[in-house]
């Protein structure tokens, strides 16, 4: 392809203006990129540089942007530490990208749950986010307790999904596969091409399928909406502490984990920094901070999570075989369920 | 320089010299070279490489597949439909506003190109809040009796085309309104003095004199509509895909390239075929 | 209303009593107006007298506030444009620029549902009247000035009004195809024995086409007259002044018996035929070829020459005035005598009878 090395170039001269810091550096600095998401520059890296005494660069853009800017500085890698989704991560993985994660630098990963170090620890979850159902705590009481109930004609028009194309749309199609065919949520992953059928008789109470979560996630707190299948913890307990009329239900089948992981970047300068920067967003205290501000679950089987965020134990998914079919599930999801 | 400048008029320089004025068209001529040829060709040659070399698999996916063609459909369905909802409120709003003097000038084209202003996503919001179940429309036609219970708009095709419509309606007004401002306001005068009703005056002088407007306005409209990409996917969202939201899909979910070329390209053929269409089109108005 | 139907029986076209009002300015005001059958009329007047307006309201694309007008005995005042069979040639003519020559020509019967093989002679016969003939192929924009105007002309005429109005016809010609074309087209409507209205504020040109001229001021008429009773007997100053020259004395009435003036000016006493009281304040006049040098005529002043303007045909001598104001002079002389120029002190004697008495303003 012709397209992609002129595509490269621009990435690649776009981070180079991004970290002229990293070059003439006088209090060591680390150049991470991550999600744009709030709580990670104003609460978390600030609590990180005054605790270790480095400066956090930080590049916030969705995960396939920031994948192909690691892939475009293969020969001279910039970012040190990278905070992606699992599946993206998985790409990653595959391409040589990453370096993997060793239980000597960082201390903190043994106390990580198993299911929270992927692939023999290329990487960590340093939280899981829950998705199940969000519902409009006016409408919708009491809490929906089964997956079930998102099928019932009582919500006709009244249910948004999120689009196959944004990672949290496995929720319902994992929900529609454990409906048809009655297997464990944590297994329905593999037989997902079964739940189609399902998914489809819930096109009635299909109000929209969204490519804009806050717009869907407006018209769900004005009543507009009364389930939205699946925002995460993230954001449903979020808009909840902020008093916003939405909740986050655990339906008996299980409450989902998204996949938040934090990787090193192979070659990226400041090695040793990296790892202290991962060893404290593994850190037990840390851990807990982030459950707070990320409304999620900490993965350090040390952490204690803070009061009044009482999440269950989640299913926690194989991110690689998602990212394997994804792309089909799109196409099939377009057609099936979104087409007109 | 200002001598042969000066000659030129009265002895017409020979079809083949370049007149030096073109020159001033290097720059600009540059800049697309770089920014939008080059992409462009690179977007074709994409287009016809798979995996394994030359391949037209692209265009067999996206010609040969009945969804893909439904996408296609969809796409024009929305132009069409946005362009003539375009045309029917914008060319008399195109007419207000040239005529309308002083202030109430100001004030039309205030409303005409501030909605220019605001951001689709502001926009989008805005909708949500007028057509939602406990929104604005709703409860209006609730309180005048026209409805029983609120009626759903939101993510409705109706709306979809409204919101269309209300994105692309200024790049209507403004050709039409650019033609009509030109227009000798007396040409009707003159039409009813010697008989003509008002129906004749629209149809015989109004209209083909407003023509060469309404080309560029609808060329303008449609060639945008169709290759809407924000609104329709704010608006509707996966239900309506048009080609350009399966462009963003192919290249930014399946990272398809091939597939989000093809389509690329359809578009753009779709969108030449309507300008190049629309200039002739104007040339030979042009030429009364 | 027998006065409306006083003037319906006088005239082809009648407006009565026609008042209208933009905003604040009343632009007619309570007009009214009688033109004969085959008769040719000029409203003259400055911009704003309401001269368009009065014809914009008698081709029905304006409404009068109140009054009536009728055409050939019917009232029209409520009648839409295109029911009128008023025919208009516009000022700059408003050709269809999207038709041919012939196409313009057709427009009006076209619109009126004449049929083709009807209206295709109708059309030859209006261009072969206007000499356009051999250009009924070419789009409008590519005429000159004079055949726009021939082919605004034939296309007005084609419908065959009732009755032909003209804006300013003659405005956007060069002054020598201005002159040719006045008498040109006077000539030819003159043939087709259609009633014409001219508007124009050129007082030359409505000496040179009409039958009449009625001289408009704020909305009103203020003479209608003949060109040569307008110009002889204005009936005002206002009138005097906009058409024609003349030279022009303040005064003071001295003496007033039997239809006769004796007026005391600052050059000296004249006397004129009129019916002011002793006392009055009056300006004198004379036109600028009523008055010789010498001592030829009862009337004699003395002035001093300012400046002499060679006309060709006659000479100009303008001449310096003791007072400003009111007072102007200007004399006209078949040809100038030896020895006079700039600075000259000369004699002007003019008849009684020639000498007109205005009221002071």
């Amino acid at each position: 392809m012709l397209i992609r090395p002129t595509r490269r170039a621009l990435l690649g001269g776009a981070a180079l203006l991004a970290t002229p810091g990293v070059l003439r550096a006088q209090t060591p600095e680390i150049f991470v990129g991550g999600p744009a998401s709030p709580g990670l520059t104003d609460i978390l890296f600030p609590r990180i540089e005054r605790k270790h005494g480095f400066k956090i660069l930080f590049e916030g853009t969705n995960s396939l942007i920031n994948l192909e800017k690691i892939r475009s500085n293969r020969a001279r890698p910039t970012m040190t530490v990278t905070m992606m989704d699992d599946p993206v991560l998985i790409l990653g993985e595959r391409e040589g990208l990453l370096e993997p994660l060793r239980g000597k630098a960082i201390p903190n990963l043994a106390d990580v749950q198993a299911e929270a170090k992927p692939r023999d620890s290329m990487w960590a979850n340093w939280c899981f986010p829950a998705a199940s159902i969000s519902y409009q705590t006016q409408n919708v009481k009491p809490a929906p307790t089964s997956y079930a109930e998102v099928w019932d004609r009582k919500y006709r028009e009244k249910v948004i999904l999120i689009s196959m194309r944004i990672t949290q749309a496995v929720v319902p199609l994992l929900a529609a596969a454990h409906l048809a065919t009655g297997k464990p949520l944590a297994e329905c992953l593999r037989v997902a091409d079964e739940g189609f059928s399902k998914l489809r008789e819930l096109r009635p109470n299909i109000l929209q399928i969204t490519t804009n979560p806050p717009q869907a996630q407006q018209l769900h707190e004005s009543g507009e909406v009364d389930l939205f299948l699946s925002p995460d913890s993230r954001t449903t307990l979020f808009r909840k502490s902020q008093r916003a009329p939405v909740d986050l239900a655990f339906p008996k089948e299980g409450t989902v984990a998204m996949p938040a992981g934090v990787a090193l970047v192979k070659g990226g300068p400041n090695q040793a920094l990296g790892e202290k920067f991962i060893n404290e967003l593994l850190d037990p205290e840390t851990q807990a901070l982030v459950a707070g501000t990320f409304f999620s679950k900490p993965t350090n089987t040390k952490a204690v999570a803070p009061a009044g965020l009482n999440l269950p134990d989640l299913v926690v998914l194989d991110w690689e075989y998602f990212a394997d079919n994804r792309n089909r599930w799109i196409e099939r999801f377009e057609r099936e369920i979104s087409a007109r | 320089m200002s001598a042969t400048a000066l000659a030129a008029p009265a002895t017409p320089a020979p079809a083949r010299r370049l007149d030096p004025l073109a020159l001033l068209a290097l720059p600009g001529l540059a800049f697309l070279g770089v920014v939008f040829l080059l992409p462009l060709l690179l977007l074709l040659w994409s287009s016809i490489r798979g995996a394994e070399g030359f391949s037209l698999q692209g265009y067999v996916r996206v010609l040969g597949d009945p969804y893909y063609v439904g996408v296609i459909g969809a796409s024009l369905q929305l132009g069409l439909v946005t362009t003539l909802g375009a045309l029917l409120l914008g060319y008399p709003a195109a007419f207000a506003l040239a005529r309308a003097k002083g202030g109430w000038q100001v004030l039309l084209f205030a409303l005409v190109f501030l909605p220019l202003t605001v951001s689709i996503i502001v926009k989008s919001f805005g909708w949500g809040i007028v057509l939602r179940r406990d929104g604005i429309l709703n409860w209006a036609m609730l309180n005048l009796g026209l409805i029983e219970r609120p009626v759903r708009m939101i993510f409705t095709e109706g709306a979809l085309y409204a919101g269309m419509i209300n994105v692309f309606l200024p790049f209507m007004v403004l050709p039409i309104y650019s033609v009509v401002r030109m227009m000798d306001p007396r040409l009707p005068d003159a039409a009813a003095t010697l008989g003509a009703s008002p129906w004749f005056r629209f149809t015989r002088v109004t209209l083909p004199l407003s023509l060469p407007g309404v080309v560029a306005g609808v060329s303008l409209v449609f060639s945008l509509a169709v290759a809407a990409y924000v609104t329709p996917s704010l608006l509707m969202g996966d239900r309506y895909m048009t080609m350009s939201m399966v462009m963003a899909k192919a290249f930014l979910n399946l990272r398809d390239w091939q597939l989000g070329a093809a389509m690329a390209a359809v578009l753009l053929a779709v969108a030449a075929f309507v300008v190049v269409g629309a200039s002739v089109l104007q040339r030979r108005l042009g030429g009364r | 209303m027998t006065g409306m139907a006083a003037l319906q029986q006088a005239g082809h076209l009648t407006v009565a009593g026609a008042s209208k009002r933009f905003g604040a300015a009343l632009v007619l005001d309570d007009l009214s107006l009688a033109v004969a059958k085959g008769e040719f009329v000029s409203l003259l007047g400055p911009s704003g007298c309401g001269k368009t307006t009065l014809l914009r309201c008698i081709a029905g694309l304006l409404r009068p506030d109140a009054g009536h007008i009728s055409v050939a005995g019917r009232d029209i005042t409520t009648l839409p444009a295109h029911r009128r069979n008023v025919g208009v040639v516009f000022q700059n003519y408003a050709l269809f620029p999207h038709l041919t020559v012939a196409e313009n020509i057709a427009f009006g019967l076209r619109a009126q549902g004449v049929s083709k093989s009807e209206s295709a002679p109708r059309v030859a016969e209006a261009l072969a009247l206007v000499r356009m003939t051999e250009h009924a192929g070419k789009p409008v924009t590519a005429l000159s000035g004079g055949q726009q105007q021939r082919v605004a002309v034939a296309r007005a005429l084609v419908v065959r009004p009732s009755l032909l109005l003209l804006d300013e016809p003659f405005s956007a010609l060069d002054r020598k195809l201005r002159e040719t074309m006045q008498v040109e087209l006077k000539h030819l409507l003159r043939e087709v024995g259609i009633t014409a209205i001219f508007v124009t504020h050129d007082q030359e040109e409505a000496l040179v086409v009409s039958d009449r001229i009625a001289v408009m001021n704020a909305g009103r008429i203020e003479q209608l007259a003949d060109p040569a009773t307008l110009y002889g007997r204005p009936a005002s100053l206002y009138v005097l002044d906009f058409v024609g020259q003349s030279t022009r004395l303040a005064g003071q009435v001295t003496e007033a018996a039997g239809g006769m003036l004796a007026v005391q000016t600052a050059l000296g006493p004249v006397r004129a035929p009129g019916q002011f009281a002793p006392g009055s304040r009056v300006v004198v006049a004379v036109r600028p070829e009523a008055v010789v040098l010498g001592e030829a005529a009862e009337n004699r002043i003395a002035a001093r020459v300012r400046e002499v303007s060679f006309l060709g045909s006659r000479t100009q001598l303008h001449l310096d005035l003791p007072e400003e104001g009111e007072d102007r002079g200007v004399v006209e002389l078949p040809r100038l005598p030896e020895g006079i120029g700039p600075g000259s002190a000369v004699t002007l004697a003019f008849r009684e009878a020639d000498t007109m008495v205005f009221p002071a303003p």
